[in-house]
């Protein structure tokens, strides 16, 4: 079930209706049977899979606590990663594995060894499967107890406002409030309306930014061949937004659909777009996934407390497997693979710049040189969101030799970006649209504030105006309906 | 209960506008240009309407209601959407017998030789026109699981109950009639006739005497409209309108005539077959699908005698619960007018042309003419009507005149500005530079511009636009 989909309007309000007006001690089951409801209303079949992450981690976690010997407690760890990993292995990079194969057959001149499956990703494999092993390493480490209670094990694993993009939560967060929802409050007004604002900014983030952009960059991506370098460097931009609004609303509605119910979640999207490196950039962008690779690869790893070399080798594995992660196609590996050259090469030149900025006596403390590195970096994370975009390596360098090699500047005059799946009409909506996402977060950048608890600090009717605006902006300029093939949101592929 | 009553509070007034905005976004249009049959059945008081015609623009183009009225005073009404399929044509009629009782439903044919719409258009009018209620949800079920493939079924079925989905796309094509509602709608009694002439020849399609299947669904179609009938207590005719039908249609068409012919209080007509509607085949069609204004009058005439005569159906004329049906035949002898203007002011040089578009109420004469009008006999004649010389306005001037009243005149002298308001939107706005006329806008655009030398413009009070603009070089 998409957010933004009908049955999500009809679902939400029962299960926040029912949760407030039933018995205290019903609500984790029911939340647990709306999260299992949310995720059989996409595939059926597929709950199997949850419940045997679930399963393999809920008792990995009681076989830790008692096992005190070493070996033992790394065997139950080592079990329970191969249990999880294989059923991601199998259906996200089985087929990926086998046509490389193939390929290399092929190209050896050897008959193929099996053809691709063509199973169906299941929603949400890579996010339900990492934060339940979170769970067994934070078990393994001492850092929690094991939950003895499986309903409630059960819900942490498939919370549904976060089951199927995230926030990839952890235990210590996450599993902690649902072991008290017994003891909340029976109904938190302060809360409900801070969630129900960011529901509905997240709607319109996604409804209205996200999918209008997914028109124009579709199109250009179908068009490669016809595309100049002004379109193509607008494309490019238009999709570093779009996946920003797209990731970012599903995000925002994900934590506010869980203080509507009273639990909060980890923030995920820190306006990375202000971000002033590269390094910066990622621990505003998608926190719960560079936090979990951070604590449970990177780290142990050797982290950056080694020699340099060790330092490079553990950051192109934590970015290699991140892309990876990401989808299983070359794309998403040279995307993770640019991060990492990108975090190693300005590591590198760190001295260099300095120096360089001291002989040209540039003040680094003057707001213009903060807006070039924000300006620079996203230039940087754009590029690199081409091979992310791309279907296959060759449609990402053409369309960066198009950026290249094909200079149209009389396209800003003659508007032929226009061309492109979206009129004027579209293009300054989507440009409204951008104006209020920078204003929002400015607020989040300059004030430490999300738009819930913004909106909470204001006056009734001001509130009431910025969200009655939001919701019929929502509906009537959304890219949702007949003439709109509504999208899903992108990170529900991975 | 103060946190109940904000909660309430803003979910009432997030509804409002949310209601706000699906009537501006809202599908408004049955037969073109925001006309529709709903909204002149909703402007229409209960229990007035005798003879309900249902069909697709077969109908509103087919059958005048003001040729009823006018010859009988029955009250008669076309509800009739473009390509009304045969689903629609049910529950129409069942929405109509809400708040109608009519004595006599004449149901076209032409329905059933199709399934789906082939125009989405069509589907979109038909679909959404009716008010949201259980017939439409009905509707839009069996229209969907009819005619489209499962995996659209669904779709679609929620599409048209909501309405929301579709029309909020609207967004970017909304003119003035989704702000005002069209003027026709609150008195058109559903006709939509036009006057274009387009020979055809039905003499082939007499010789169609084959009889085809019908199918399951098409004999349940003809049985619920029987029942219908019999539960309602109405005369049902099952009516072909004259067009350049195909064999397969007349498969059809004779199939029904065959099936209905024993069943009693039910009537089949064919404006097709029958050679008593003295019709003339050069001048009575618009096209090779619908009859033309003359075409209509006399398919309407020959309708009332055969199927209506005998019914004993009152005349209401001078009913003052009738008055829609006085101010359509008063629009409709308007709509005469306005189809042969054009005409007229070609052969302006007639006094009595002239004379014959001013004494006509409904239309406000607008003439701009420059100093050198002089070969243009439309301003001489035009000047003389109103007892002026024409040595008044030899430097141009502009005149504006409804019936015998004269609205404004400006004959270029003085630097004075005139305005006048057509309706609460347009405006005339005349500038003199104390010589001459300077400018004359309609609006924002120029009236009698540079490269004309007369400019006229007649605007029709009952559309609330201009029927015709023209400019003399």
């Amino acid at each position: 079930m998409a957010f933004n989909s009908l049955h999500f309007l009809i679902f939400f309000p029962i299960v926040i209706l029912v949760y407030y007006i039933m018995p205290k001690k019903l609500r984790t089951f029911w939340l647990l049977a709306a999260s299992y409801y949310f995720y059989m209303a996409w595939n059926p079949k597929y709950i199997v899979l949850i419940l045997i992450s679930t399963l393999a981690t809920y008792l990995s976690g009681l076989l830790l606590e008692k096992n005190e010997s070493i070996k033992a407690r790394k065997g139950i760890v080592a079990g329970c990663f191969v249990i999880n990993l294989s059923l991601l292995f199998f259906f996200k990079y089985f087929d990926f594995l086998l046509s490389n194969i193939n390929f290399l057959l092929e190209k050896m001149h050897i008959s193929v060894v099996a053809n691709p499956f063509d199973v169906l990703l299941p929603v949400g494999i890579s996010f339900y499967t990492f934060q339940a092993l979170s769970y067994t390493v934070d078990v393994y480490r001492k850092e929690i107890k094991a939950e003895k209670n499986f309903l409630r094990y059960a819900l942490f694993v498939s919370f549904f406002p976060q089951l199927v993009a995230g926030p990839i939560e952890r235990s210590k967060n996450l599993l902690s409030q649902i072991e008290n929802l017994d003891d909340k409050k029976l109904f938190d007004y302060d809360k409900v309306v801070s969630g129900f604002s960011m529901m509905v900014y997240g709607m319109f983030l996604k409804v209205v930014l996200a999918d209008h952009i997914s028109i124009f960059v579709d199109n250009v991506w179908d068009n490669t061949h016809a595309v100049g370098s002004t379109v193509a460097i607008l494309a490019a931009i238009a999709f570093s937004l779009q996946i920003y609004c797209d990731f970012g609303a599903y995000s925002i509605i994900a934590i506010g659909a869980a203080r509507m119910l009273g639990i909060g979640l980890m923030e995920n999207f820190n306006t990375p777009y202000f971000a002033t490196s590269i390094s910066d950039f990622w621990r505003r962008w998608h926190v719960s996934l560079s936090t979990w690779f951070r604590d449970y690869l990177y780290i142990p790893l050797g982290g950056s407390r080694c020699s340099k070399v060790k330092k490079y080798r553990n950051i192109m594995i934590t970015f290699l497997v991140s892309g990876l992660w990401h989808g299983a196609n070359w794309t998403y590996v040279i995307w993770g693979a640019i991060h990492g050259m990108y975090q190693i090469i300005g590591d590198l030149l760190k001295p260099i710049k300095e120096k360089l900025c001291k002989i040209t006596n540039v003040n680094k403390e003057v707001g213009s040189f903060g807006l070039l590195k924000i300006i620079g970096t996203f230039a940087l994370t754009t590029f690199a969101w081409i091979f992310f975009r791309a279907d296959s390596l060759k449609a990402a360098l053409l369309f960066i030799k198009n950026m290249i090699t094909k200079p149209d500047p009389w396209v800003h005059f003659t508007k032929d970006y226009l061309n492109f799946g979206v009129d004027a009409s579209d293009f300054n909506l989507i440009i409204i649209g951008i104006v209020v996402l920078v204003i929002v977060d400015l607020l989040r950048y300059k004030k430490n504030l999300d738009i819930g608890a913004f909106l909470l600090k204001q006056n009734l009717w001001f509130r009431w105006a910025v969200l009655i605006v939001l919701i019929v902006s929502t509906l009537v300029y959304g890219a949702y309906g007949t003439s709109f093939d509504s999208s899903q949101f992108i990170y529900f592929q991975f | 209960m103060k946190k109940v009553i904000k909660i309430v509070s803003f979910t009432l007034i997030t509804t409002i506008i949310l209601a706000l905005s699906y009537q501006t976004l809202s599908w408004k249009d049955t037969s073109g240009e925001y006309v529709s049959t709903i909204a002149q059945l909703k402007n229409t008081p209960n229990n007035t309407i005798d003879v309900a015609f249902v069909g697709s623009s077969h109908v509103y183009c087919g059958l005048a209601p003001h040729t009823l009225w006018n010859n009988t005073g029955i009250a008669s009404f076309d509800l009739a959407i473009s390509g009304m399929d045969r689903y629609s044509a049910y529950y129409y009629t069942k929405y109509l017998l809400r708040s109608q009782k009519p004595k006599v439903v004449a149901v076209d044919l032409y329905s059933l030789t199709f399934d789906g719409h082939m125009v989405l258009g069509n589907e979109y009018r038909n679909m959404m026109s009716i008010p949201i209620s259980k017939d439409s949800i009905d509707l839009a079920k069996e229209y969907s699981t009819s005619t489209k493939e499962d995996s659209e079924a669904n779709k679609a079925i929620n599409n048209y109950t909501l309405r929301w989905p579709i029309v909020h796309t609207r967004y970017k094509e909304l003119k003035k009639g989704d702000f005002i509602e069209a003027p026709e709608n609150s008195f058109l009694r559903g006709e939509n006739l036009v006057n274009n002439i387009t020979p055809i020849d039905l003499s082939e399609a007499r010789t169609y005497t084959d009889i085809g299947d019908l199918t399951k669904e098409q004999i349940k179609w003809i049985d619920d409209f029987v029942k219908l009938s019999e539960k309602n207590d109405f005369k049902l005719v099952f009516m072909v309108t004259p067009y350049a039908v195909q064999y397969h249609e007349m498969l059809v068409y004779n199939a029904v005539e065959e099936y209905v012919s024993g069943i009693q209080n039910v009537e089949f007509v064919s404006g097709i077959t029958a050679t008593d509607t003295k019709f003339d085949f050069k001048h009575d069609f618009a096209d090779y699908s619908h009859l033309n204004y003359s075409g209509a009058v006399k398919f309407t005439k020959w309708f009332y005698e055969k199927e209506l005569k005998n019914m004993g159906l009152k005349n209401h004329k001078g009913d003052a619960k009738y008055d829609e049906w006085n101010q359509d035949a008063t629009y409709q002898a308007c709509l005469n007018v306005n189809a042969n203007i054009e005409k007229f002011i070609e052969v302006s040089a007639d006094p009595e042309a002239v004379e014959s578009i001013m004494s006509s109420g409904h239309l406000i004469f607008t003439l701009a003419f420059r100093e050198n009008w002089g070969k243009y006999p439309i301003v001489s004649n035009t000047l003389k009507k109103m007892g002026y010389k024409d040595e008044d306005f030899k430097n141009g001037g502009v005149i504006v005149l409804q019936g015998n009243n004269v609205l404004l005149v400006h004959d270029g002298i003085g630097e004075k500005e005139k305005t006048f308001n057509y309706d609460r939107y347009t405006s005339l706005k005349v500038s003199g530079n104390g010589v001459f006329i300077d400018a004359v806008k309609i609006g924002t655009k120029e009236f009698l511009s540079g490269g004309e030398n007369v400019s006229l413009m007649l605007w029709d009070i009952n559309v609330k636009k201009p029927i015709l603009e023209k400019d003399y070089h």
